[in-house]
């Protein structure tokens, strides 16, 4: 059974190993969804969900550096 | 919608990438377990944990049909950008030099050290059986994952990665059974890198496929986001390269005159 638990929580973690990052991310493609009942242009909201994610990795990137 | 081996040659590549990242990690542990405690219990618990992926993928198979094609997207696509990002965040980390490259080397020694020093039983090895079957079924999950993942926007795309994935499976075991030893000269990070950003760009244009984003020149698009994804994960090295560097040199300032 212990294999099967540790299996389990290892698949969790290939998700999230950093809380803050993967938040970040679920809150952005939240938001990006939450856009088209607002009538944003599809064009602009495929540019923002990219940009976003795009400075998300930076801001997550140099995070990490700095706080090592 | 996706034709040509134009369209489906990136799912193939990418299933083909990180699934060879997946089959190395595991080939370096079902080595150390087998040359420590035998062939027999290794292979055993490879097979148990390959049985048990199969009769899942099986079971969701069949389930991830009935969900709507939109709702699918959005759900496969969300965790794809989180897997992806995930990996491409930690390869940068390392093409800088904030935490250690992945060595398969070390990895082999530290395994054999520890299934060596675990007592042995008459009948079947169970340390040798728990950690092949823990090992095979999380590196093959993940690879299960990418694969459905990559191939969310139709069967012509799971079947490109399926290819790929195989592929890596088969080349992996073949180089392992003749050098029966961990594929150290791997250059993982590099591969990590690679996969990070198609599974990043693929994840992006699934979620905004399944949100009603028209993608301007359909699938043509995915190429535009892997380069963008990759111009950005460039200047996140030299940004977290420059950050380290002014760490350096505050830490040590005779180091920066």
């Amino acid at each position: 059974m212990r294999p099967v638990v540790t299996v389990l929580a290892s698949i969790g973690s290939l998700f999230v190993d950093d809380a803050l990052f993967a938040a970040l991310m679920l809150t952005w493609l939240a938001l990006i969804y939450l856009l088209a009942l607002t009538g944003v242009d599809s064009v602009w909201r495929g540019a923002l969900l990219f940009a976003g994610l795009g400075l998300i990795l930076v801001h997550g990137g140099s995070r990490k550096t700095r706080s090592r | 919608m996706f034709s040509g081996w134009m369209q489906l040659g990136p799912s193939a590549l990418a299933g083909f990438l990180a699934s060879s990242v997946e089959c190395v990690e595991a080939l370096t542990i079902i080595l150390a377990v087998g040359s420590t405690r035998g062939w027999r219990d290794a292979l055993c618990g490879t097979a148990a944990a390959l049985a048990l992926l199969a009769a899942i993928v099986g079971l969701f198979g069949k389930a991830l049909e009935q969900i709507p094609l939109a709702m699918l997207q959005i759900y496969v696509g969300g965790l794809l950008v989180i897997f992806g990002m995930r990996w491409l965040k930690k390869s940068v980390l390392r093409f800088t030099g904030t935490i250690p490259l992945h060595d398969e080397d070390a990895a082999f020694v530290a395994e054999q050290r520890r299934i060596g020093s675990a007592s042995v039983s008459p009948g079947w090895d169970v340390p040798a059986l728990a950690a092949t079957f823990q090992i095979t079924m999380l590196e093959g999950a993940e690879v299960v994952f990418i694969v459905l993942g990559i191939g969310a926007g139709g069967a012509e795309l799971t079947e490109a990665a399926t290819v790929g994935a195989l592929a890596a499976l088969l080349v992996t075991t073949m180089i392992g059974a003749v050098v029966h030893r961990p594929l150290a000269r791997v250059p993982e990070n590099l591969m990590k890198f690679i996969v990070g950003i198609l599974l990043t760009a693929f994840g992006t244009f699934w979620f905004g496929e399944g949100a009603g984003i028209a993608w301007p020149g359909g699938e043509a698009s995915l190429v535009g986001l892997m380069l963008g994804y990759l111009i950005i994960a460039i200047v996140t090295i030299r940004l977290s390269r420059e950050a380290r560097r002014n760490a350096f040199e505050i830490a040590t300032p005779e180091a920066g005159r």
